[in-house]
């Protein structure tokens, strides 16, 4: 698939020993390209004003602002770009901040020699990462209003923080969610659901996709509310 | 001329006109009464007996006459005479069924009896029989004298009907069930209806808007003034006023019933009750100012008598439309109304006195009772309902402060755990770019430093995952047991992946846990990696397989079991020959031994400070760790099918397919 053109990356972080690491994974693979690094927001911007990537690893703690925005402003001027976010535990707070506003994947930083070029591949396939209560809290975020699925026990049921309809995900895609949050792999759920386990990542990304535009959306709905459009 | 009798006369043409005129009656008397029904009659005002000068007449009784209009009274003498064969042993009585007004007996020119004051104000005996007792000494054998001295107004007329002379045994107890009927059960009935009208007005006072009790109260308050007529000595007005009253009161009864009728049957109309009250203010005005005919008065009752019919139609209907029963009960009443009043214009036409008594305002206070009966019903029912009401409204407010307090629980809650989910993102993003990224950072470090950093290493990677650990413990995970389990798979697939163990995940769904707090799932997956460690590392295991269920009955013993099997080669077995203690290796394969009886040990703490149990059982080849955590669930309702769903939530396909493989 990327035989012809490698992919190529861009990675931002302060730290220059994790950015080291990184070109140590990728140096073995063929199809990867370290491309640019950038230690900064401030650099990043001026990286991407200047050329194009296939993924940018982004960390969120930068020393000159959040990572966040950088994920926003890719995912506007160029939505080519896979943007996957680094982070240490793969916690659901940043890694669910990070899709919202853009990013189709994330990477632990202490595994990166074993799944980095893994990682990368499956991306540009098409298919992207998912941990059970990632899966648990998109199934909340999409929550159908009163509809049975993840309904708490015992009655009145307190709203999600984000209540929204159904937000255009399917049936299947609800239910790769739902299998993965009860702890099953891809593999398994492809198996199950008669699909390839490539397909079934790709339900993954799709609902990352779905969650950002929701959010956005969401976002327009409420500055148009507030009076700032 | 007398109100009274020119109403009498008016209906009485109204009964001829209805029946025919019927002839007057003259039946053999039992038990030895004498009937005198003649008399000789001279008119002269003064209590000294006529003597022949008088103008004495042959009259037959009854007989009714008149004085002097101009005179206050007059008085009337009527002479009548009876035969004995012998002086009798006992006293006789005389019976007399009609006689206005006032008067005095005779016999043979002794006083006998006064029927009632002979001065102002004359006593009210037009429907009252009079009865008086005849000693024996002063009867003689042959013919006797009965004279009977009557006083009248001079508006009205005098009458006497036949009178009756016969044993006592035999009379007195005929005028006593006469008394009875005619005036004290018209007493009782007076007095049932006052106690109506003033509980209707009561009723009325209360709700203003119901304007029904008001006019159905007055109607009957206006029915017991008149029942007054028929069995009070003494009227409670001058006696011509009386008359006066009597005879407006007897129209507007009529009247107020009209318009009680109207209004309970919802069709009250303005243009019908002001016709009403034209009608009643003409009547008072020719009743009082004597300005019309005297044919006036009978003409203007006979308009009033003539519509009822149309006001019983609507009460009737109305009555069926609310109930059958009540419809039934006022028809009857209605009907009983109407037939006696037939009843009373046929005597009223009659031309003679007989034992007959006046029958229609028995029908009237029944009639009204009945009435009333309904409208207290209806009073009640809608007190009931209003109770029943007040009930269900009670209820709903339960509920609803209920659903509030429920609302304001829930609410509490979300703040809670919008406080406790904003505390741990602080605490994450604290561990994730401080402790976390140093940790990290140390390891990569020490990773690329060549030389004796593998311990150190080992170290910091622990320290990572431990630290990933308390950071998964604090991700929301919606009370899911199968999260948590998820969570701890997803963070072991790559060890278990490079180990080259195969996993085999037959989970089913559980019910929602709600002790899994951040604390409660640390242990949880503490104990789990521990177990998990186990397998990896000393169990030389190439499968294994983790499975839930639910156990025991809801309510009782209900645990949810996280069950952890591996084909290994089990913690009791027996070092090889090699690890035997002889050998160098010894040391590290006792220490290895002595450290997972301390993980065991450990795993057994954490299951007994979570409530739940563990149980290891090992044997070469198969070794079964569950961890039995109790639901802590209320026992379900009967019929609900509580069992955890063998499929996935939302039409998932049976666990059965993820059993099969391998």
């Amino acid at each position: 698939m990327n035989a012809v053109l490698p992919t190529r990356i861009l990675v931002v972080d302060d730290d220059e020993a994790f950015r080291d690491s990184v070109r140590a994974a990728i140096v073995p693979h063929a199809g990867l390209v370290l491309e640019a690094q950038a230690g900064s927001l401030a650099e990043a911007r001026d990286v991407i004003a200047r050329q194009a990537f296939d993924v940018a690893l982004v960390d969120l703690g930068l020393p000159d602002g959040n990572g966040i925005d950088l994920i926003r402003e890719l995912a506007r001027t160029s939505p080519e770009t896979d943007v996957m976010v680094v982070t240490v535990f793969g916690d659901e707070a940043h890694v669910l901040a990070s899709i919202e506003a853009g990013a189709t994947g994330y990477l632990l930083k202490r595994s990166l020699d074993d799944t980095l070029a893994a990682t990368v591949r499956e991306l540009r396939a098409g298919g992207s990462p998912i941990s059970p209560v990632i899966a648990r809290q998109l199934l909340q975020r999409f929550k159908r209003p009163g509809g049975p699925a993840d309904a708490p026990a015992g009655g009145v049921a307190t709203p999600p923080a984000v209540p929204v309809d159904d937000g255009g995900l399917s049936e299947r895609e609800r239910q790769v969610l739902q299998y993965i949050a009860k702890g099953f792999t891809v593999g398994e759920i492809a198996d199950m659901l008669h699909l390839s386990a490539h397909t079934v990542a790709t339900h993954v990304k799709h609902i990352y996709r779905k969650l950002a535009v929701h959010t956005r959306t969401e976002a327009v709905f409420e500055a148009g509310r507030m009076g700032l459009l | 001329m007398g109100l009274r009798h020119a109403f009498r006369a008016a209906l009485a043409a109204l009964a001829i006109w209805a029946m025919g005129p019927t002839a007057a009656h003259a039946a053999p008397e039992p038990g030895g009464v004498q009937v005198i029904d003649s008399a000789e009659f001279c008119r002269r005002t003064g209590d000294v007996t006529p003597g022949d000068d008088c103008e004495w007449k042959t009259v037959p009784l009854a007989h009714e006459w008149r004085g002097e209009r101009t005179e206050p009274t007059n008085d009337g003498w009527f002479r009548l005479r009876f035969h004995l064969d012998a002086v009798p042993a006992r006293p006789l009585g005389v019976y007399i069924v009609g006689f206005n007004r006032s008067g005095r007996l005779l016999v043979d020119g002794q006083p006998l009896v006064e029927l009632g004051a002979m001065h102002e104000p004359l006593p009210l005996n037009w429907n009252r029989a009079q009865y008086a007792t005849i000693p024996p000494a002063l009867l003689h054998a042959g013919d006797n004298t009965l004279e009977v001295q009557q006083r009248v107004y001079g508006w009205e007329a005098g009458w006497l009907s036949p009178v009756r002379i016969g044993p006592e045994d035999v009379l007195q107890p005929v005028y006593e069930r006469r008394h009875f009927w005619q005036n004290d059960v018209v007493r009782v009935f007076g007095a049932a209806t006052f106690a109506i009208g003033l509980f209707m007005l009561g009723v009325w006072l209360g709700r203003r808007d119901q304007s029904m009790y008001f006019w159905f109260g007055l109607a009957t308050l206006v029915w017991s003034a008149i029942s007054l007529d028929y069995f009070a000595l003494a009227p409670p007005l001058p006696a011509l006023l009386w008359e006066r009253v009597i005879i407006l009161l007897q129209a507007l009864r009529g009247l107020t019933m009209y318009v009680f009728i109207l209004r309970y049957a919802g069709r009250r109309s303005p243009v019908i009750e002001s016709l009403i009250w034209l009608y009643f203010a003409v009547g008072a005005a020719g009743v009082f100012l004597r300005w019309l005919p005297g044919v006036f008065i009978p003409a203007w009752f006979l308009v009033s008598l003539l519509v009822s019919p149309y006001f019983y139609w609507i009460l009737v209907r109305e009555a069926f439309r609310q109930d059958v029963a009540e419809g039934v009960m006022f028809a009857i009443a209605g009907g009983a109304q109407i037939g006696l009043s037939a009843y009373d214009l046929w005597m009223f036409s009659q031309s003679g006195w007989t034992d007959r008594i006046y029958l229609a305002h028995y029908s009237e206070a029944l009639y009204l009772i009945v009435v009333g009966w309904g409208l207290m019903r209806r009073f009640i029912d809608s007190l009931n309902a209003y109770e029943k009401l007040a009930g269900v409204l009670e209820q709903r407010v339960d509920e609803k402060a209920q659903e509030l307090g429920r609302n304001v629980e829930a609410l509490v809650e979300a703040r809670r755990n919008e406080a406790l989910a904003r505390e741990r993102t602080r605490i994450m993003s604290e561990m994730h770019d401080g402790i976390g990224s140093q940790l990290t950072m140390a390891l990569s470090l020490v990773r690329e430093t060549p030389g004796e950093g593998g311990r150190v290493a080992e170290v910091l990677r622990e320290s990572i995952e431990d630290l990933q650990l308390i950071i998964d413990s604090l991700e929301p995970v919606e009370n899911d047991l199968l999260t948590v389990l998820g969570t701890l798979r997803y963070r072991l697939l790559e060890r278990l992946g490079k180990s080259g163990i195969a996993l085999q995940w037959n989970v089913v769904d559980l019910p929602p846990l709600p002790m899994l707090t951040p604390q409660s799932v640390l242990s949880i997956l503490r104990i789990l990696q521990e177990a998990f460690a186990n397998c990896i590392k000393h169990s030389g295991a190439r499968t294994i397989v983790v499975s839930t269920e639910l156990a025991g009955k809801a309510g009782v013993d209900e645990t949810a079991r996280i069950r952890i099997v591996d084909d290994g080669k089990g913690f009791d077995a027996p070092p090889s020959p090699i690890d035997a203690p002889a050998t160098p290796r010894s040391a590290t394969v006792a220490a290895a031994v002595a450290r997972r009886g301390r993980g065991l040990d450990n795993m057994r703490r954490r299951a007994q400070a979570l409530g739940a149990r563990l149980d290891i059982m090992s044997t070469p080849g198969r070794t079964e760790v569950i961890l039995a955590i109790p639901t802590l669930r209320p026992a379900p309702a009967s019929g609900s099918g509580l069992r955890p769903d063998p499929g996935i939530a939302a039409g998932g396909p049976p666990n059965g397919g993820v059993r099969s493989e391998t």
